[in-house]
Protein backbone atom coordinates (compact mmCIF):
# COMPACT_ATOMS: atom_id res chain seq x y z
CA UNK A 1 0.00 0.00 0.00
CA UNK A 2 1.62 3.51 -1.00
CA UNK A 3 0.68 6.19 1.83
CA UNK A 4 -0.41 8.38 -0.04
CA UNK A 5 -3.39 6.78 -1.46
CA UNK A 6 -6.00 7.57 0.51
CA UNK A 7 -9.42 5.64 -1.09
CA UNK A 8 -9.18 2.50 -3.08
CA UNK A 9 -12.32 1.15 -4.36
CA UNK A 10 -12.01 -2.67 -6.32
CA UNK A 11 -14.26 -4.45 -8.63
CA UNK A 12 -17.22 -3.26 -6.84
CA UNK A 13 -20.61 -4.07 -7.97
CA UNK A 14 -23.78 -2.42 -7.04
CA UNK A 15 -27.18 -2.11 -7.91
CA UNK A 16 -30.92 -1.81 -7.04
CA UNK A 17 -32.75 -4.91 -6.75
CA UNK A 18 -32.69 -6.28 -10.64
CA UNK A 19 -31.02 -3.30 -12.23
CA UNK A 20 -27.18 -3.23 -11.25
CA UNK A 21 -25.51 0.66 -11.52
CA UNK A 22 -22.16 -0.41 -10.73
CA UNK A 23 -19.89 -3.35 -12.19
CA UNK A 24 -16.82 -3.92 -11.57
CA UNK A 25 -15.56 -0.41 -10.74
CA UNK A 26 -12.01 0.27 -10.09
CA UNK A 27 -10.27 3.77 -8.88
CA UNK A 28 -8.05 5.32 -6.58
CA UNK A 29 -7.93 9.16 -4.86
CA UNK A 30 -4.82 10.55 -3.99
CA UNK A 31 -4.08 12.70 -0.97
CA UNK A 32 -4.34 15.90 -1.19
CA UNK A 33 -5.50 15.45 -5.27
CA UNK A 34 -8.55 16.51 -7.03
CA UNK A 35 -10.14 13.19 -8.73
CA UNK A 36 -12.91 14.18 -11.27
CA UNK A 37 -15.61 11.20 -12.27
CA UNK A 38 -17.31 12.19 -15.08
CA UNK A 39 -20.19 10.39 -17.57
CA UNK A 40 -23.61 11.04 -18.69
CA UNK A 41 -26.79 10.95 -16.53
CA UNK A 42 -27.43 7.43 -14.77
CA UNK A 43 -23.89 6.42 -15.70
CA UNK A 44 -23.77 5.55 -11.68
CA UNK A 45 -21.50 8.24 -10.19
CA UNK A 46 -24.24 8.56 -7.46
CA UNK A 47 -24.42 5.24 -6.78
CA UNK A 48 -20.47 4.43 -6.80
CA UNK A 49 -20.50 7.62 -4.10
CA UNK A 50 -23.28 6.04 -1.99
CA UNK A 51 -21.49 2.83 -2.00
CA UNK A 52 -18.43 4.39 -0.68
CA UNK A 53 -20.50 6.41 1.94
CA UNK A 54 -22.19 2.97 3.05
CA UNK A 55 -25.69 4.36 1.71
CA UNK A 56 -25.57 1.45 -0.60
CA UNK A 57 -24.35 -1.70 0.03
CA UNK A 58 -22.16 -3.58 -2.58
CA UNK A 59 -22.72 -7.02 -4.11
CA UNK A 60 -18.78 -7.37 -4.58
CA UNK A 61 -15.39 -5.50 -4.20
CA UNK A 62 -13.97 -3.98 -1.61
CA UNK A 63 -13.41 -0.28 -0.50
CA UNK A 64 -10.90 0.81 2.00
CA UNK A 65 -10.17 4.19 3.36
CA UNK A 66 -6.47 4.72 4.39
CA UNK A 67 -5.66 1.41 4.08
CA UNK A 68 -9.15 0.45 6.09
CA UNK A 69 -11.49 -1.95 4.93
CA UNK A 70 -15.02 0.36 5.07
CA UNK A 71 -16.90 -1.62 2.54
CA UNK A 72 -20.66 -1.82 4.05
CA UNK A 73 -19.71 -0.43 7.12
CA UNK A 74 -22.32 1.75 8.38
CA UNK A 75 -22.31 5.92 7.27
CA UNK A 76 -21.73 7.10 10.64
CA UNK A 77 -18.18 5.21 10.94
CA UNK A 78 -17.20 5.53 7.21
CA UNK A 79 -17.45 9.53 8.22
CA UNK A 80 -15.36 9.05 11.79
CA UNK A 81 -13.02 7.71 9.91
CA UNK A 82 -12.42 11.24 7.81
CA UNK A 83 -14.60 10.96 4.89
CA UNK A 84 -17.04 13.81 4.18
CA UNK A 85 -19.99 13.98 1.51
CA UNK A 86 -22.07 16.55 0.20
CA UNK A 87 -24.97 14.93 -1.36
CA UNK A 88 -26.36 16.07 -4.61
CA UNK A 89 -29.01 18.46 -4.52
CA UNK A 90 -27.57 21.20 -2.02
CA UNK A 91 -28.85 19.16 1.33
CA UNK A 92 -28.94 21.39 4.59
CA UNK A 93 -31.34 20.97 7.81
CA UNK A 94 -33.67 23.29 6.26
CA UNK A 95 -35.23 24.12 10.16
CA UNK A 96 -31.73 24.57 11.78
CA UNK A 97 -29.63 28.36 11.20
CA UNK A 98 -26.55 28.56 9.00
CA UNK A 99 -24.61 28.07 12.25
CA UNK A 100 -26.34 25.10 13.74
CA UNK A 101 -26.10 23.50 10.13
CA UNK A 102 -21.96 24.02 10.63
CA UNK A 103 -22.44 23.00 14.27
CA UNK A 104 -23.62 20.03 13.54
CA UNK A 105 -20.75 19.00 10.62
CA UNK A 106 -18.50 19.03 13.92
CA UNK A 107 -21.04 16.79 15.20
CA UNK A 108 -17.83 13.71 15.77
CA UNK A 109 -15.51 16.29 16.83
CA UNK A 110 -17.80 18.50 18.68
CA UNK A 111 -15.82 18.42 21.80
CA UNK A 112 -12.30 19.73 20.39
CA UNK A 113 -12.81 23.06 21.10
CA UNK A 114 -9.43 24.41 18.78
CA UNK A 115 -10.90 22.94 15.88
CA UNK A 116 -14.48 24.31 16.62
CA UNK A 117 -13.31 27.89 16.52
CA UNK A 118 -10.38 26.41 13.80
CA UNK A 119 -13.26 24.98 11.59
CA UNK A 120 -15.99 27.81 12.02
CA UNK A 121 -12.96 30.57 11.26
CA UNK A 122 -11.83 28.69 7.82
CA UNK A 123 -15.81 28.15 6.36
CA UNK A 124 -16.58 31.66 6.98
CA UNK A 125 -13.71 32.82 5.86
CA UNK A 126 -14.08 30.94 2.22
CA UNK A 127 -17.60 31.77 2.97
CA UNK A 128 -18.34 35.26 3.79
CA UNK A 129 -21.99 35.15 3.12
CA UNK A 130 -22.65 32.18 4.88
CA UNK A 131 -21.19 34.54 7.93
CA UNK A 132 -23.55 37.48 7.21
CA UNK A 133 -26.39 35.01 7.23
CA UNK A 134 -25.30 32.79 9.97
CA UNK A 135 -28.20 33.49 12.21
CA UNK A 136 -30.66 32.83 9.39
CA UNK A 137 -32.55 29.55 9.06
CA UNK A 138 -30.77 27.18 6.27
CA UNK A 139 -34.13 26.28 4.76
CA UNK A 140 -34.70 30.37 3.55
CA UNK A 141 -30.99 31.08 1.87
CA UNK A 142 -30.74 30.87 -1.67
CA UNK A 143 -29.66 27.71 -3.62
CA UNK A 144 -25.94 28.83 -4.30
CA UNK A 145 -25.52 29.85 -0.58
CA UNK A 146 -27.29 26.33 0.39
CA UNK A 147 -24.48 24.53 -1.56
CA UNK A 148 -21.53 27.01 0.28
CA UNK A 149 -23.25 25.46 3.55
CA UNK A 150 -23.57 22.47 2.39
CA UNK A 151 -19.71 22.05 1.48
CA UNK A 152 -18.63 24.02 4.77
CA UNK A 153 -20.35 21.55 7.03
CA UNK A 154 -18.57 18.53 5.28
CA UNK A 155 -15.38 20.34 5.60
CA UNK A 156 -15.75 21.18 9.82
CA UNK A 157 -14.08 18.20 10.57
CA UNK A 158 -11.36 18.67 8.48
CA UNK A 159 -12.09 15.24 6.40
CA UNK A 160 -9.17 13.90 4.48
CA UNK A 161 -11.65 13.12 1.33
CA UNK A 162 -14.80 14.99 0.46
CA UNK A 163 -17.00 13.01 -2.06
CA UNK A 164 -18.81 16.10 -3.63
CA UNK A 165 -21.88 15.00 -5.92
CA UNK A 166 -22.72 17.52 -8.86
CA UNK A 167 -21.82 20.73 -7.31
CA UNK A 168 -22.51 22.78 -9.50
CA UNK A 169 -26.08 21.48 -10.65
CA UNK A 170 -28.46 24.31 -10.48
CA UNK A 171 -26.09 27.11 -9.72
CA UNK A 172 -25.48 30.58 -11.80
CA UNK A 173 -22.37 30.50 -13.69
CA UNK A 174 -20.31 33.12 -11.33
CA UNK A 175 -21.17 30.45 -8.19
CA UNK A 176 -19.88 27.58 -10.39
CA UNK A 177 -16.99 29.35 -10.60
CA UNK A 178 -16.94 30.07 -6.76
CA UNK A 179 -17.18 26.62 -6.07
CA UNK A 180 -14.59 24.85 -8.26
CA UNK A 181 -12.39 27.59 -6.80
CA UNK A 182 -12.98 27.04 -3.34
CA UNK A 183 -12.42 23.02 -3.88
CA UNK A 184 -9.42 24.15 -6.12
CA UNK A 185 -8.09 26.38 -3.10
CA UNK A 186 -9.02 23.88 -0.53
CA UNK A 187 -7.02 21.24 -2.03
CA UNK A 188 -3.89 23.45 -1.51
CA UNK A 189 -4.45 23.72 2.27
CA UNK A 190 -4.48 19.94 2.23
CA UNK A 191 -7.84 18.40 1.31
CA UNK A 192 -8.51 15.78 -1.36
CA UNK A 193 -12.27 15.84 -3.51
CA UNK A 194 -13.47 12.96 -5.21
CA UNK A 195 -15.84 14.73 -7.47
CA UNK A 196 -18.75 14.21 -9.15
CA UNK A 197 -20.02 16.69 -12.36
CA UNK A 198 -22.11 16.88 -15.39
CA UNK A 199 -20.09 20.20 -16.12
CA UNK A 200 -17.29 18.08 -17.11
CA UNK A 201 -15.14 20.98 -18.32
CA UNK A 202 -15.23 22.70 -15.54
CA UNK A 203 -14.12 19.35 -13.62
CA UNK A 204 -11.42 18.02 -15.61
CA UNK A 205 -9.54 21.78 -15.32
CA UNK A 206 -9.09 21.77 -11.87
CA UNK A 207 -8.76 17.63 -11.93
CA UNK A 208 -5.39 16.17 -11.34
CA UNK A 209 -6.61 12.45 -12.75
CA UNK A 210 -10.17 11.92 -13.77
CA UNK A 211 -12.28 8.60 -14.68
CA UNK A 212 -15.47 8.23 -16.85
CA UNK A 213 -18.15 6.09 -15.96
CA UNK A 214 -20.02 5.20 -18.47
CA UNK A 215 -23.37 2.54 -18.13
CA UNK A 216 -22.03 1.37 -14.45
CA UNK A 217 -18.26 0.88 -15.74
CA UNK A 218 -15.41 3.01 -15.79
CA UNK A 219 -14.70 3.74 -19.11
CA UNK A 220 -11.60 5.87 -19.92
CA UNK A 221 -9.13 7.11 -16.87
CA UNK A 222 -6.22 9.42 -16.93
CA UNK A 223 -4.58 12.53 -15.87
CA UNK A 224 -7.59 15.07 -16.42
CA UNK A 225 -5.22 17.22 -19.16
CA UNK A 226 -4.73 14.29 -20.89
CA UNK A 227 -8.24 12.83 -20.73
CA UNK A 228 -9.08 16.43 -22.15
CA UNK A 229 -6.94 16.27 -25.04
CA UNK A 230 -8.96 12.86 -26.77
CA UNK A 231 -11.38 13.11 -29.37
CA UNK A 232 -13.43 10.46 -27.86
CA UNK A 233 -13.69 11.94 -24.54
CA UNK A 234 -14.47 15.52 -25.87
CA UNK A 235 -16.56 14.75 -28.40
CA UNK A 236 -18.70 12.07 -26.37
CA UNK A 237 -18.74 13.22 -22.77
CA UNK A 238 -17.78 17.07 -23.44
CA UNK A 239 -19.22 17.61 -26.48
CA UNK A 240 -17.20 19.49 -27.85
CA UNK B 1 -64.50 42.48 43.72
CA UNK B 2 -67.57 41.27 42.78
CA UNK B 3 -67.59 38.26 39.83
CA UNK B 4 -70.77 37.34 38.66
CA UNK B 5 -71.47 34.09 39.21
CA UNK B 6 -71.59 32.93 36.13
CA UNK B 7 -67.97 34.43 35.37
CA UNK B 8 -66.39 32.79 37.73
CA UNK B 9 -67.63 29.24 36.85
CA UNK B 10 -66.69 29.87 33.17
CA UNK B 11 -63.37 31.05 34.77
CA UNK B 12 -63.03 27.86 36.99
CA UNK B 13 -64.16 25.25 34.21
CA UNK B 14 -61.48 27.29 31.62
CA UNK B 15 -58.67 26.98 34.88
CA UNK B 16 -59.58 23.19 34.84
CA UNK B 17 -59.26 22.06 31.14
CA UNK B 18 -55.73 23.91 31.21
CA UNK B 19 -54.49 21.85 34.74
CA UNK B 20 -55.36 18.65 32.82
CA UNK B 21 -53.93 20.23 29.33
CA UNK B 22 -50.36 20.11 30.96
CA UNK B 23 -50.76 16.46 31.21
CA UNK B 24 -52.21 16.42 27.37
CA UNK B 25 -49.22 18.90 26.27
CA UNK B 26 -46.39 16.39 28.07
CA UNK B 27 -48.02 13.09 26.40
CA UNK B 28 -48.37 15.00 22.48
CA UNK B 29 -44.64 15.72 23.22
CA UNK B 30 -43.82 12.18 23.35
CA UNK B 31 -45.72 11.43 20.13
CA UNK B 32 -44.37 14.31 18.65
CA UNK B 33 -40.92 13.19 19.13
CA UNK B 34 -41.31 9.72 17.81
CA UNK B 35 -43.30 11.13 14.95
CA UNK B 36 -40.84 13.60 14.22
CA UNK B 37 -37.48 11.09 14.81
CA UNK B 38 -38.94 8.05 13.01
CA UNK B 39 -41.52 9.18 10.69
CA UNK B 40 -43.83 6.83 12.56
CA UNK B 41 -47.58 7.40 14.18
CA UNK B 42 -46.86 5.57 17.60
CA UNK B 43 -50.48 3.94 17.55
CA UNK B 44 -49.62 2.07 20.88
CA UNK B 45 -49.03 5.40 22.56
CA UNK B 46 -51.87 5.66 24.46
CA UNK B 47 -50.95 1.38 25.43
CA UNK B 48 -47.58 3.26 26.75
CA UNK B 49 -49.06 5.91 28.66
CA UNK B 50 -51.50 2.97 30.27
CA UNK B 51 -48.39 0.49 31.18
CA UNK B 52 -46.88 3.56 32.76
CA UNK B 53 -50.08 4.35 34.55
CA UNK B 54 -50.25 1.08 35.93
CA UNK B 55 -46.36 0.09 36.37
CA UNK B 56 -46.57 3.71 38.59
CA UNK B 57 -49.68 2.37 40.55
CA UNK B 58 -48.55 -1.17 41.39
CA UNK B 59 -44.83 0.29 41.87
CA UNK B 60 -46.60 2.76 44.63
CA UNK B 61 -49.09 0.21 46.15
CA UNK B 62 -46.33 -2.28 46.48
CA UNK B 63 -43.31 -1.15 47.97
CA UNK B 64 -44.96 2.25 49.34
CA UNK B 65 -43.80 5.10 46.78
CA UNK B 66 -44.96 8.57 46.41
CA UNK B 67 -46.88 8.88 43.64
CA UNK B 68 -43.85 10.96 41.94
CA UNK B 69 -41.53 8.29 42.90
CA UNK B 70 -43.35 5.68 41.26
CA UNK B 71 -43.88 8.08 38.24
CA UNK B 72 -40.34 7.83 37.68
CA UNK B 73 -39.93 4.38 38.30
CA UNK B 74 -42.61 3.59 35.28
CA UNK B 75 -40.53 6.31 33.31
CA UNK B 76 -37.39 4.19 33.64
CA UNK B 77 -39.34 0.71 32.95
CA UNK B 78 -40.93 1.84 30.17
CA UNK B 79 -38.21 3.52 28.12
CA UNK B 80 -36.44 0.14 28.22
CA UNK B 81 -39.60 -1.72 26.82
CA UNK B 82 -39.94 1.04 24.16
CA UNK B 83 -36.06 0.47 23.39
CA UNK B 84 -36.71 -3.09 23.02
CA UNK B 85 -39.94 -2.83 20.92
CA UNK B 86 -37.91 -0.11 18.25
CA UNK B 87 -34.45 -2.48 18.10
CA UNK B 88 -36.73 -5.83 17.55
CA UNK B 89 -39.82 -4.30 15.87
CA UNK B 90 -39.77 -1.27 14.51
CA UNK B 91 -36.35 -0.78 13.67
CA UNK B 92 -37.20 -3.85 11.24
CA UNK B 93 -40.10 -2.18 9.12
CA UNK B 94 -38.52 1.61 9.78
CA UNK B 95 -37.83 1.85 5.91
CA UNK B 96 -41.13 0.21 4.55
CA UNK B 97 -44.54 1.58 4.04
CA UNK B 98 -46.04 3.94 6.92
CA UNK B 99 -48.95 1.76 6.76
CA UNK B 100 -46.60 -1.73 7.66
CA UNK B 101 -45.51 0.05 11.21
CA UNK B 102 -48.66 1.23 11.96
CA UNK B 103 -50.37 -1.94 11.60
CA UNK B 104 -47.45 -3.30 13.73
CA UNK B 105 -47.49 -1.01 16.11
CA UNK B 106 -51.64 -1.47 16.28
CA UNK B 107 -50.55 -5.13 17.08
CA UNK B 108 -48.37 -3.96 19.65
CA UNK B 109 -51.17 -1.80 21.37
CA UNK B 110 -53.44 -5.45 21.35
CA UNK B 111 -50.82 -7.50 23.01
CA UNK B 112 -50.49 -5.00 25.66
CA UNK B 113 -53.83 -3.60 26.59
CA UNK B 114 -55.05 -7.64 26.64
CA UNK B 115 -52.08 -8.31 28.22
CA UNK B 116 -52.47 -5.86 30.85
CA UNK B 117 -56.75 -6.93 30.91
CA UNK B 118 -55.50 -10.00 31.95
CA UNK B 119 -52.74 -8.78 34.57
CA UNK B 120 -55.07 -6.24 36.14
CA UNK B 121 -58.65 -6.75 35.32
CA UNK B 122 -60.73 -3.86 34.18
CA UNK B 123 -61.33 -2.59 37.06
CA UNK B 124 -60.40 1.59 37.52
CA UNK B 125 -57.45 2.32 39.72
CA UNK B 126 -56.42 5.67 41.08
CA UNK B 127 -53.23 6.33 43.24
CA UNK B 128 -54.25 9.97 44.76
CA UNK B 129 -57.65 11.17 46.71
CA UNK B 130 -55.72 13.95 47.79
CA UNK B 131 -58.85 16.83 47.46
CA UNK B 132 -57.41 19.75 49.11
CA UNK B 133 -57.62 23.08 47.73
CA UNK B 134 -56.24 26.81 47.25
CA UNK B 135 -58.74 29.22 47.43
CA UNK B 136 -58.62 32.21 45.49
CA UNK B 137 -61.55 34.71 45.56
CA UNK B 138 -64.44 32.74 43.70
CA UNK B 139 -62.50 30.56 42.32
CA UNK B 140 -60.24 27.06 43.59
CA UNK B 141 -57.65 24.98 42.84
CA UNK B 142 -57.09 21.43 43.64
CA UNK B 143 -53.52 21.25 44.46
CA UNK B 144 -52.89 18.06 43.32
CA UNK B 145 -53.52 19.15 39.75
CA UNK B 146 -51.92 22.38 40.23
CA UNK B 147 -48.62 20.03 40.87
CA UNK B 148 -49.50 17.85 37.82
CA UNK B 149 -50.11 20.34 35.95
CA UNK B 150 -46.64 21.60 36.69
CA UNK B 151 -45.23 19.13 36.37
CA UNK B 152 -46.40 18.04 32.76
CA UNK B 153 -45.54 21.68 32.03
CA UNK B 154 -41.89 21.58 33.63
CA UNK B 155 -40.94 18.14 31.76
CA UNK B 156 -42.45 19.08 28.67
CA UNK B 157 -40.18 22.49 28.98
CA UNK B 158 -36.98 19.68 29.47
CA UNK B 159 -37.60 17.70 26.57
CA UNK B 160 -37.30 21.17 24.92
CA UNK B 161 -34.70 22.14 26.39
CA UNK B 162 -32.92 18.62 25.78
CA UNK B 163 -34.08 19.03 22.30
CA UNK B 164 -32.90 22.77 21.48
CA UNK B 165 -29.31 23.11 23.85
CA UNK B 166 -28.03 19.06 24.06
CA UNK B 167 -25.83 17.13 21.47
CA UNK B 168 -28.64 14.35 21.79
CA UNK B 169 -31.10 16.78 21.04
CA UNK B 170 -29.14 17.99 18.20
CA UNK B 171 -28.97 14.47 16.79
CA UNK B 172 -32.52 14.16 17.32
CA UNK B 173 -33.38 17.08 15.07
CA UNK B 174 -31.14 16.15 12.98
CA UNK B 175 -32.50 13.02 11.98
CA UNK B 176 -35.94 14.34 12.05
CA UNK B 177 -35.10 16.96 9.58
CA UNK B 178 -32.77 14.64 7.27
CA UNK B 179 -31.90 11.20 8.00
CA UNK B 180 -29.34 10.46 5.29
CA UNK B 181 -27.27 14.07 5.75
CA UNK B 182 -27.63 12.94 9.25
CA UNK B 183 -25.57 10.01 8.87
CA UNK B 184 -23.17 12.08 6.82
CA UNK B 185 -22.87 14.10 9.59
CA UNK B 186 -21.33 10.85 11.50
CA UNK B 187 -24.85 10.31 13.39
CA UNK B 188 -25.65 6.65 14.16
CA UNK B 189 -29.58 6.96 13.49
CA UNK B 190 -30.42 3.32 14.31
CA UNK B 191 -29.20 4.62 17.57
CA UNK B 192 -31.08 7.67 17.48
CA UNK B 193 -33.93 5.94 16.50
CA UNK B 194 -33.86 4.06 19.52
CA UNK B 195 -33.44 6.24 21.60
CA UNK B 196 -36.20 8.55 20.44
CA UNK B 197 -38.66 5.99 21.04
CA UNK B 198 -37.43 4.88 24.28
CA UNK B 199 -37.70 8.77 25.31
CA UNK B 200 -41.35 8.80 23.34
CA UNK B 201 -42.61 5.93 25.55
CA UNK B 202 -40.88 6.76 29.00
CA UNK B 203 -42.86 10.24 28.09
CA UNK B 204 -45.85 8.21 27.72
CA UNK B 205 -45.07 6.82 31.19
CA UNK B 206 -44.44 10.05 33.14
CA UNK B 207 -48.10 11.55 31.35
CA UNK B 208 -50.00 8.46 32.72
CA UNK B 209 -48.61 8.30 35.75
CA UNK B 210 -49.53 11.74 36.60
CA UNK B 211 -53.41 10.77 34.74
CA UNK B 212 -53.45 7.52 37.08
CA UNK B 213 -53.07 11.02 40.09
CA UNK B 214 -55.71 12.73 38.84
CA UNK B 215 -58.14 10.11 37.34
CA UNK B 216 -59.32 6.77 37.67
CA UNK B 217 -58.06 4.30 34.52
CA UNK B 218 -58.19 0.82 33.98
CA UNK B 219 -56.54 -1.12 31.05
CA UNK B 220 -58.53 -0.13 28.29
CA UNK B 221 -57.25 3.90 28.47
CA UNK B 222 -55.50 4.02 25.57
CA UNK B 223 -57.44 3.64 23.47
CA UNK B 224 -58.70 7.09 24.05
CA UNK B 225 -55.75 9.04 25.24
CA UNK B 226 -53.67 8.07 21.97
CA UNK B 227 -57.00 9.39 19.84
CA UNK B 228 -56.81 12.10 22.24
CA UNK B 229 -52.94 13.12 21.80
CA UNK B 230 -53.67 12.43 17.77
CA UNK B 231 -55.74 15.23 18.20
CA UNK B 232 -54.10 17.35 19.63
CA UNK B 233 -50.87 17.14 17.53
CA UNK B 234 -52.90 17.54 14.40
CA UNK B 235 -54.94 20.48 16.16
CA UNK B 236 -51.49 21.96 17.10
CA UNK B 237 -49.65 20.87 13.90
CA UNK B 238 -47.95 17.37 12.90
CA UNK B 239 -44.05 17.69 14.16
CA UNK B 240 -44.37 21.28 15.98
CA UNK B 241 -44.43 21.07 19.65
CA UNK B 242 -45.34 24.57 20.26
CA UNK B 243 -48.34 24.03 18.78
CA UNK B 244 -48.73 20.68 20.17
CA UNK B 245 -48.24 22.72 23.31
CA UNK B 246 -51.11 24.99 22.58
CA UNK B 247 -53.46 21.87 21.04
CA UNK B 248 -53.31 20.17 24.27
CA UNK B 249 -54.68 23.41 26.07
CA UNK B 250 -57.33 23.74 23.20
CA UNK B 251 -58.40 20.64 24.17
CA UNK B 252 -58.14 19.99 27.29
CA UNK B 253 -60.53 23.62 28.02
CA UNK B 254 -62.58 22.05 25.01
CA UNK B 255 -63.24 19.09 27.28
CA UNK B 256 -63.61 20.39 30.43
CA UNK B 257 -66.38 23.31 28.83
CA UNK B 258 -68.49 20.50 27.12
CA UNK B 259 -68.66 18.43 30.35
CA UNK B 260 -69.76 21.18 32.36
CA UNK B 261 -71.83 23.09 29.95
CA UNK B 262 -73.62 20.30 27.77
CA UNK B 263 -72.39 16.61 29.08
CA UNK B 264 -69.48 14.86 30.04
CA UNK B 265 -70.75 12.17 27.44
CA UNK B 266 -70.12 14.66 24.57
CA UNK B 267 -66.75 15.89 25.68
CA UNK B 268 -64.57 13.52 23.35
CA UNK B 269 -67.49 14.86 20.42
CA UNK B 270 -65.96 17.92 21.02
CA UNK B 271 -62.62 16.80 20.83
CA UNK B 272 -62.72 14.80 17.68
CA UNK B 273 -65.08 17.34 15.93
CA UNK B 274 -62.15 20.31 16.30
CA UNK B 275 -59.86 17.31 15.26
CA UNK B 276 -61.96 16.92 12.24
CA UNK B 277 -62.44 20.81 11.60
CA UNK B 278 -58.83 21.32 11.92
CA UNK B 279 -57.82 18.37 9.82
CA UNK B 280 -60.28 19.73 7.33
CA UNK B 281 -60.04 23.78 7.29
CA UNK B 282 -56.60 24.13 8.69
CA UNK B 283 -54.76 20.60 8.12
CA UNK B 284 -51.46 22.64 9.04
CA UNK B 285 -52.49 23.10 12.30
CA UNK B 286 -53.45 26.09 14.66
CA UNK B 287 -49.61 27.45 14.42
CA UNK B 288 -48.87 26.85 11.05
CA UNK B 289 -47.46 23.51 11.80
CA UNK B 290 -43.31 24.17 11.66
CA UNK B 291 -41.03 21.21 11.81
CA UNK B 292 -38.61 20.82 14.78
Amino acid sequence: MEPDRLLVVEGLDAGYGFIQALNQVSLRVDARSITALVGPNGAGKTTLLKAIMGYVAPTAGRISFCGQPITSSPTHRTVGCGLGYVPQGRIVFPQMTVQENLAIGLYLRRHDRALRSRAFDLIYAVFPRLYERRWQRAGTLSGGEQQMLAIGRALMTEPKLVLVDEPSLGLAPNLVDLVFETVAKLRESGTAFLLVEQNAVAALEIADYAYVLDLGRIHLEGPAGELMQKDEVRQVYLGL
Amino acid sequence: MNTPGWFAALLQVIINGLLVGGVYALSAAGLNLVFGVLKVANIAHGDFMMLGAMTAYAVSLKLGLSPYAAMLVAAIVLAGIGALTQRFLVERVIHSPMFVSLLLLFAVSMILRNGALHVWGPTYVSLSHDSSVWTVGPLSFTKLRVAVFALGLGLTLALLWLLQKTAFGQSLRATAQHMDLAEACGINVRRVRMQAFALGTAIAAMSGALLVMLFSVNPSMGEIFVLKCFAIVVVGGLGSFSGAFAGAMIIGVAETLTSYYAATQLSDVTVFLLFLIVLVFRPSGVLGGKAT
